[in-house]
């Protein structure tokens, strides 16, 4: 946390972001006004039910939205550090508007920003054979079957750091032991099918963070795994994190992972950010209906009350056929019949310490 | 067919009792599929399912909780064991008598599922999609010779109804419907012939968080309103706490505890269930976890280690733990623990 206190800690910029998707239907608002921070050395948790637009918004900021979307508005600035006559300066990419098969973004790809994407067997391409394409810079992020895990972390390593083959051996070995696989030495040999899923996310992790990254996006990075190992994994990150400062984006829609890793907090409906909040706050006074109604609908584990859940009614809205005003207004506990259902709600300051919400309760109108 | 029940309870309220329960799956090798071994997914396991309660079964994936639930209904066919099952099916005045399921027939089998049902995990993966959903909600009502009539489809409609669906949406397909709604629509089905007992394989797991707790709700209404029995298989502890009656916590196909639910989650007497308890994410950031670390992986169902299966990553350990296996026992009423030092612990619940 050296640098937070610093007053240039932010390390990424979302600004107003909008990301489309023009298909047959229609058009799809998949985020709609996005606007937050990413600070280094801290975790931002980013919460929302499935299609709300958390994993579109991670793929933005990487500019690897996948087609037919397209970011239709807004920006995100990227602070990079660069070197320049032999000091460190820091140079603001306009991410959007980079080439997305260039280089900038190529080498900020996985080597300044690493990912960890859902879902880790599924991953798995089979269509690689053994020992090929050990120097392509592609599969970064993919664990390929046939292929030794060592390898794979290898050639991540020698993509964004040019070393030699035998050092980037060394530092596979070396993230290995870091990420808590036991007997390092003979696992970097291994194949992905001979580890087991909580091993295979490991090796994922350690391929994100292999190159020392300077900000971790984990997308629902345990959703697959169970509790013990899980809280294993959440360890590993937040230890990376104290050593190298590193900031985490973490996308979850499991409000305990998110209250154990995050400092900051974004929570999403329907492609719009609809509160942002330090993490104490947003769990202890949370200001929309929607993050309180998300926080009554989790059981409690120890605090068995024997009660029926605060379910929200409803479903969530189609994307085709948005409701007029603010969008949760069918599912909400706090209604104002002609205001919610005619007003959109504007992104407003609900209290002093940098506490926002989109929500017509905190406007005047 | 009719036997006594041999259990610690008055056996009146027992709908389901499980004895010594064993599911060993064969691995062949070679060209004449030689068996070289056994998976003991489920490895003699005995509980018991009191009439209108939901009975939890937690644990890791792989443990043996959906292997369980499969045998008792006898999907796959159990190695060894009694089930014990209460039903009115074989006799004409609706006389209950208790059956074992193992020494039944085909037939005899397929009466007693009218009383058994099952909820699955994926609502993609367990919908036909070329059937409407009248055809998939009335399809056991037409296995079991009961559909066909006009009654069916007022039938159809009173269960669409009943978990929260409108009746026209019973000439739609699978589809058209969300995650949640599909749910429901798998819930409806396992209504219909009126089971007394549902055997519920991580119902909500694959939902939203808000959806989860619709479904939740839903399952205890129906629970109120039927007096249906659960077996709830889930690996999320905190819903499994919230919606059942007893919990059983299961580690390499053995049930390591089972207690009332507030009895297990606030005084457990197993090192695995606290380890457990203690790696649960709390919705609640200035909660400060103590995790209890378990070191190394899970064990092997095909090769397990000697003794308690779990001694490798037991912090408690002691030498009579690595040579012999615990017994089966009851320290507390109703609170089963299979744990040589369970006696002698003092564990941290949640």
């Amino acid at each position: 946390m050296s640098e937070a206190s610093k007053k240039d800690d932010i390390l990424v910029e979302v600004k107003d972001l909008k990301v489309e998707f023009d298909v047959r239907d229609g058009i799809i608002h998949a985020v709609d006004g996005a606007t937050f921070n990413i600070r280094v050395g801290r975790t931002l948790g980013v919460i929302g039910e499935s299609g709300c637009g958390k994993s579109v918004t991670a793929r933005a900021i990487l500019c690897m939205v996948p087609k037919p979307g397209k970011v239709a508005g807004g920006e995100v600035l990227y602070h990079r550090k660069v070197k320049s006559n032999g000091s460190e300066v820091t140079d603001i990419v306009r991410v959007n508007d980079l080439d997305p098969d260039g280089d900038t973004i190529r080498q900020i790809r996985g080597g300044e920003i690493g990912m960890i994407f859902q879902e880790p067997m599924s991953s798995l391409t089979p269509v690689y054979t053994a020992g090929s394409h050990i120097y392509e810079a592609v599969s970064l992020h993919r664990l390929t079957p046939f292929r030794k895990v060592g390898d794979q972390i290898a050639e991540t390593v020698q993509a964004h750091r040019q070393v030699t083959k035998e050092e980037a051996r060394e530092i596979g070995i070396d993230m290995l032991q870091r990420v808590g696989i036991p007997k390092p030495q003979e696992r970097v040999d291994s194949y992905p099918h001979q580890l087991s899923g909580g091993q295979r996310q490991r090796v994922m992790i350690a391929i994100a963070l292999s190159c020392q990254p300077r900000m971790l996006i984990a997308d629902e990075p345990t959703t697959a795994l169970d509790v013990s190992i899980e809280a294993q994994i959440l360890d590993i990150m937040r230890e990376l994190q104290d050593t190298v400062d590193m900031a985490i984006m973490f996308i979850t829609h499991n409000l305990g992972v998110v209250a154990e890793m995050a400092q900051d907090m974004v929570v999403m409906y329907m492609g719009k950010v609809v509160e942002k909040a330090n993490a104490v706050e947003l769990f202890y006074e949370a200001k929309h209906p929607y993050t309180r109604a998300l926080l009554k609908s989790i059981p409690h584990v120890g605090r068995r009350t024997g009660e029926r859940l605060a379910s929200i009614e409803g479903m969530v809205p189609d994307p085709f056929n948005l409701p007029p005003g603010c969008v949760f207004h069918p599912r909400c506990p706090d209604f104002m019949p002609g205001k919610c259902d005619r007003i959109v709600p504007s992104w407003t300051q609900v209290d002093g310490d940098d506490h926002w919400a989109r929500c017509l309760l905190y406007e005047e109108v | 067919m009719a036997e006594r029940l041999e259990t610690t309870e008055t056996s009146d309220n027992i709908i389901l009792d499980v004895q010594g329960l064993k599911k060993y799956f064969p691995i062949q090798r070679g060209l004449f599929r030689k068996v070289v071994g056994y998976v003991k997914a489920v490895d003699n396991i005995s509980f018991f399912v009191r009439e209108g309660e939901t009975l939890g079964l937690v644990g890791e994936s792989g443990c043996g909780k959906t292997t369980a639930s499969r045998s008792i209904i006898r999907l796959y066919e159990p190695t060894a064991g009694q089930i014990h099952f209460r039903t009115a099916q074989f006799s004409a005045d609706g006389h209950e008598e208790i059956v074992n399921l193992r020494e039944l027939d085909r037939d005899q089998m397929k009466l007693i599922r009218q009383e058994m049902a099952m909820i699955f995990q994926d609502p993609v993966g367990s919908l036909n999609p070329r059937m409407s959903v009248f055809d998939i909600v009335s399809e056991p009502l037409v296995i079991h010779g009961r559909g066909g009539g006009p009654e069916t489809e007022e039938t159809v409609t009173r269960l669409l109804e009943r978990v929260g669906l409108r009746p026209e949406h019973m000439r739609r397909y699978p589809h058209e419907f969300s995650g949640g709604q599909r749910q429901r629509i798998g819930i409806a089905r396992a209504l219909a012939l009126n089971p007394r007992l549902i055997f519920c394989d991580e119902p909500v797991s694959a939902l939203d968080v808000s959806i989860q707790a619709q479904t939740l709700n839903l399952l205890q209404d129906l629970q109120a309103d039927f007096n249906l029995a659960y077996v709830f298989v889930a690996h999320d502890l905190s819903v499994v706490q919230h919606i059942s009656d007893r919990v059983a916590v299961m580690y390499v196909g053995k049930i390591a505890e089972m207690a009332a639910s507030d009895a297990l989650y606030n005084n457990p007497l197993h090192p695995y269930t606290e380890a457990l308890m203690s790696a649960v994410p709390k919705p609640d950031p200035l909660y400060e976890s103590e995790r209890i670390v378990m070191p190394g992986d899970v064990a092997d169902p095909s090769n397990p280690p000697p003794g308690c299966y779990f001694h490798p990553r037991c912090n408690y350990a002691i030498d009579i733990c690595s040579q012999e296996e615990p017994e089966w026992r009851e320290l507390k009423p109703d609170h089963f623990v299979f744990c040589h030092r369970a006696h002698e612990l003092q564990l941290r619940g949640v």
